[in-house]
């Protein structure tokens, strides 16, 4: 038996020992002082916790005071003894989360041992002692609520959070995904990469607004998401959910068919089968301990717009080690495995793609972690963590032949083209966390992350050859690609503080400070940033009395290390070749564009968000709090590219939309600037014409403000809920979509960066309502969930595609052909109002065990709200559909209602 | 990559497999009480302090005897339907990893 387990131990070892580490706080901790009934300290008690690992001791000092810190986010109870005149005390459920540090005092009363006096605790309904707001979603409301349940999104519960997009930051690649400290994100582009189950979350913290300086690498919010692991006692999950097409409705209308008959038919789920096993349990009582999860999750559906077939499948093992070889060291080694397939993968835009325009795609991937958290004392711990990812993705075409695009935009035949991306992260993060008494209370935090990513993308053409037809035949064709590498490497520092300056005012200072470099194999280091960024915070208990506390930060957020910001100073890139095919089986190449090597600017900075905010935060009753909250946050040192020696002449076209004469932009020196590139900070930058008069000035801004109100009643007569209003604005010149900066090459032409370019960014949602809620029905004990969300629908520009020859841009993307027609953002899709419900009835068995059946409602009004318009003038064809879709016809609509069931035995 | 795809991830996946076996069997036998633990931040308890506060961790944690650890849990008839469904739920996983796997032809 000892041999096998020094096996198991050797092997998670060599497991752990094959990848690297990291520091963000996932862990909290307990203290308190130990008082008799008259108020008077107690030195000398032996203060015990209890967790599902065992047991820690430890003496109050000579203020009667104990801390446990380091403690992993479950329940506790804490028990104290002294004497044999105190009866011992204790508190039971106390709730450690992600951060949270608790103040749990014991009162001992005059007494003998065998009495214990035992309470269950309660916690402060007002946080008054951090400046930060944050979101703690626990593993109960994820598993019961009618919510999304992945990392990637579930953050848009928050108040202020939509489509992934939080505090109108970039949707997505602006938030940082962690999980168990593990950053998850595509080191490219700052996207979600790495998917889980979540049913092994213990719990997810999302930090928004005030995040401490630990907090590093994102402009939107930091969602931290900790696993669960095993303990003493056996506890173990079989979970399964599913449905079919028969449970799913119709949404469509007969006006939006009309409209656009791609969505006559409505998206239907025709099988979703999700289930999970899984089991933790001792190796060694206190010692050893392990978490083994496997999920399969399928679903194949029919969805809307012309791709009638999308399977996905999902096959994902998560294995954990938890060892304990003294009180105050503890180690965890994780590791997941998953293989992510999907086939009827859209391979152009969703409005327009068929069966045929789409991909199979294969993307597995391992996610590692290995972590030692040491204690020293009661004041002093540390955490240094190796963690990383490994994966790829590949999308093959589903029809291995060229693809075509005609006249009027309309793919057909094959999406045409392959695309593979490799991904690796290794990330070393230490930290260590001490408590001090010196002009008030501290806690310190000092840590060091060092990472290294690399980034491997190629792309081609099928047969090396796509084509553009005309009257139905090819007219030209292309040849292009790429293969590019890049890595990135950031040494980052930090230092902050939580200072309880006196009873009633807690400061939050802190700095972080990264160095990022972005190199390739070829051409070396090309991008290098130092970037300080800092925080300070305050708390002020308003009234002394742990009801109402006001709060409000001063913080600089950068952007992570991102290989977009630099890939395309790397090689890697073929030419882009134009050829003449309108002669059947003659093939006359009419242009090359040399696909440039960008330069660098070497003062280059590192995207930034600043963000000022205030928040009162007042106790209503005994589990009731309501947060007003205003935010104001702006955007800085975007990056881009431009082209410093190219020349513009204005000409007049007609703006489809109004009629009304519009003035672009021509290219007038092309041939001689059209390798001329510089990735730089746009802000600034001249566009003039022949004869160097100015024709615009490059502005790239994005401010969001917000007025918030929420209002949280946590569990207590069988309900629980957060109700939350948000009146916000984000304005900007450069969008708040994923990837919007450097990717967008929108400064590289005036005919994005000047032509009707300010106004509402994408993700501006001017009013939000949330409720999420959840009810405990009397006598039948079935509960209820809902999550009502009504939103601002999103807003939509519509633009046009002027041809090469107008614009000077013969061989370049369409996408520099395609100018606003009017201001950014005027245009609105209609507001969201989406119903979603859940029922469970839980079963109680002997102990711990149940069983409950449950069964979801999702979209329960069965609303067709409209999510996107087809915003091209003034039309667009799709392949299969015999008329164009006009401009301002629906483009795509939500999900029409369905019913999941499942069921799971838990223990 | 090529090599760790070749040789690394078959032997990861040796190791995972011998967890679902071995974890079971290795698991420890029940415990006579709750240790105390003697390190500078612990402290000794007599044995009255330790039997009062060992009655409420138990109560805390409660736990049925066979769930408490012990290779016992798996022998009981919950033992043997978690064994199932764990085997069940772990092999149809494997499989589809990889039977529904859709491998990129430059893999």
């Amino acid at each position: 038996m000892r041999h096998t387990i020094a096996c198991v131990v050797a092997a998670a070892l060599l497991l752990a020992g094959t990848a690297t580490t990291f520091a963000q706080t996932f862990s909290g901790s307990i203290s308190g002082v130990v008082k008799d009934e008259q108020g008077g300290v107690l030195p000398g008690a032996t203060v015990t916790l209890t967790g599902k690992t065992g047991t820690k001791t430890i003496t109050t000092d000579a203020n009667g005071a104990y801390r446990f810190p380091g403690l992993d986010p479950e329940t506790y109870s804490v028990s104290a003894v002294l004497g044999n005149s105190f009866r011992p005390a204790k508190e039971d459920n106390i709730k450690v989360s992600v951060g949270s540090t608790l103040n749990v005092d014991l009162i001992m009363k005059v007494g003998g041992i065998s009495e214990a006096v035992s309470v269950v605790a309660s916690a402060e309904v007002v946080d008054v002692k951090s400046s930060a707001t944050q979101t703690n979603i626990s593993q109960d409301l994820l598993a019961n609520a009618p919510i999304t349940r992945t990392a990637i999104n579930v953050f848009n519960v928050m108040p202020g959070a939509n489509s992934n997009s939080v505090y109108g930051g970039e949707s997505s690649s602006s938030n940082a995904l962690l999980i168990d400290g593990v950053d998850t994100r595509d080191p490219e582009g700052g996207t979600a990469w790495t998917f889980y189950n979540y049913n092994i979350v213990q719990e997810i913290q999302i930090q928004g607004l005030g995040a401490p300086a630990e907090y590093g690498g994102f402009t939107g919010a930091v969602v931290n998401t900790v696993t669960k692991s095993g303990g003493n006692r056996y506890s173990g999950l079989f979970d399964i959910i599913g449905t079919n097409s028969s449970l799913g409705s119709n949404n469509t209308t007969a006006a939006i068919t009309a409209a656009n008959p791609a969505l006559g038919q409505p998206a239907v789920t025709k099988k979703f089968v999700d289930f999970t096993t899984q089991i933790g349990g001792p190796i060694k009582q206190d010692k050893l301990f392990f978490f083994l999860s496997a999920q399969r999750f399928q679903q194949d559906s029919d969805p809307s717009g012309p791709v009638t077939t999308l399977h996905e499948v999902s096959p994902r093992f998560n294995v954990k080690l938890t060892w304990q070889p003294t009180a105050n060291d503890n180690y965890t080694f994780h590791l997941q495995y998953d293989a992510y397939n999907i086939v009827g993968r859209a391979g152009v835009s969703e409005l327009l793609a068929t069966d045929a325009l789409t991909n199979h795609e294969d993307a597995p991937e391992f996610v590692w972690l290995g972590q030692w958290r040491h204690i020293f004392n009661s004041s002093t711990f540390a955490e240094v963590k190796y963690t990383g990812w490994w994966g790829y993705y590949d999308l093959n075409p589903a029809v291995n032949l060229p693809g075509h695009i005609d006249e009027n935009g309309t793919p057909s035949v094959s999406q045409g083209w392959f695309y593979y991306a490799d991904r690796g992260r290794d990330q070393v993060n230490a930290s260590v966390s001490h408590y001090a008494d010196a002009f008030g209370k501290h806690e310190l935090k000092f840590g060091a992350e060092f990472e290294h990513s690399k980034v491997r993308n190629r792309y081609g053409y099928v047969n090396n050859i796509s084509y553009y037809d005309y009257g139905g035949q090819p007219y030209l064709a292309y040849s292009y690609g790429y293969d590019v590498s890049a890595t990135n490497n950031r040494q980052s520092v930090f230092v902050q503080d939580s200072w309880k300056v006196g009873d009633r005012l807690t400061l939050n200072p802190g700095v972080r400070t990264d160095f990022i470099q972005g190199s390739n194999p070829t051409v070396g280091k090309v991008y290098s940033t130092t970037n300080v960024a800092p925080r300070l915070g305050f708390a002020w208990d308003v009234t002394g009395n742990f009801k109402t506390v006001l709060k409000g930060a001063y913080s600089q957020y950068y952007d992570g290390a991102m290989a977009v910001a630099f890939e395309r100073a790397v090689p890697g890139v073929a030419p882009r070749l134009t050829y003449d095919v309108s002669v059947p089986g003659q093939k006359t190449l009419i242009d090359t564009f040399n696909s440039p090597i960008y330069k660098m600017d070497p003062n280059i900075k590192h995207p930034r968000v600043d963000e000022v905010y205030g928040a009162l935060e007042r106790e209503l009753g005994s589990s009731m709090r309501l947060t007003v909250t205003g935010i104001y946050r702006e955007n800085k040192n975007f990056i881009n590219s431009i082209s410093p020696s190219a020349t513009w002449l204005p000409v007049t076209v007609t703006n489809g939309l109004t009629n009304a004469p519009l003035t672009l932009y021509q290219w007038a020196n092309r041939a001689a600037t059209q390798t001329d590139f510089l990735v730089t900070n746009v802000n600034g930058f001249a566009y003039k014409d022949p004869s160097g008069n100015l024709l615009g000035t490059a502005d790239p801004f994005r401010k969001y403000k917000a007025f918030m109100a929420v209002l949280n009643k946590r569990l207590s007569n069988r309900w629980t809920a957060q109700v939350s209003y948000v009146l916000s604005e984000a304005t900007g010149t450069v969008d708040n979509t994923s990837d919007a900066q450097v990717s967008s090459r929108q400064f590289e032409t005036p005919v994005l960066a000047l032509v009707n370019v300010n106004g509402n960014l994408t993700n501006s949602r001017t009013h939000e309502f949330k409720l999420l809620g959840t009810y405990t029905i009397p006598v039948i004990d079935v509960s209820m969930s809902t999550y009502w969300h009504m939103i601002s629908g999103r807003p939509y520009t519509p633009f046009q595609q002027y041809t090469s020859s107008t614009l000077g841009l013969s061989g370049q993307s369409s996408a520099y052909r395609r100018p606003l027609l009017e201001a950014r953002g005027m245009e609105r899709n209609p507001p969201e109002r989406i119903v979603d419900l859940s029922f469970e009835k839980v079963i109680p068995l002997s102990g711990r065990d149940k069983i409950g059946i449950y069964a979801q409602v999702l979209n329960a009004l069965n609303a067709s709200t409209i999510t996107s318009a087809q915003n091209r003038v003034p039309n667009t064809s799709i392949s299969g559909i015999a008329n164009p879709i006009l401009y301002g016809a629906p483009g795509t609509i939500i999900a029409p209602r369905q019913i999941n069931f499942g069921g799971r035995w838990s223990f | 990559m090529r090599w760790f795809t070749r040789c690394l991830a078959p032997g990861v996946w040796a190791i995972v497999a011998s967890f679902l076996v071995v974890m079971p069997a290795a698991a420890a036998g029940p415990t006579d009480s709750f240790p105390s633990r003697t390190t500078h931040l612990t402290t000794t308890l007599s044995p009255a302090t330790l039997s009062t506060l060992q009655s409420h961790a138990a109560s805390a944690q409660a736990t049925t005897a066979a769930d408490a650890g012990g290779t016992s849990f798996f022998k009981t008839k919950k033992g043997a339907v978690v064994i199932v469904l764990l085997g069940a739920g772990f092999g149809y996983a494997f499989y589809s990893k990889s039977h529904d796997r859709v491998l990129s032809p430059i893999r």
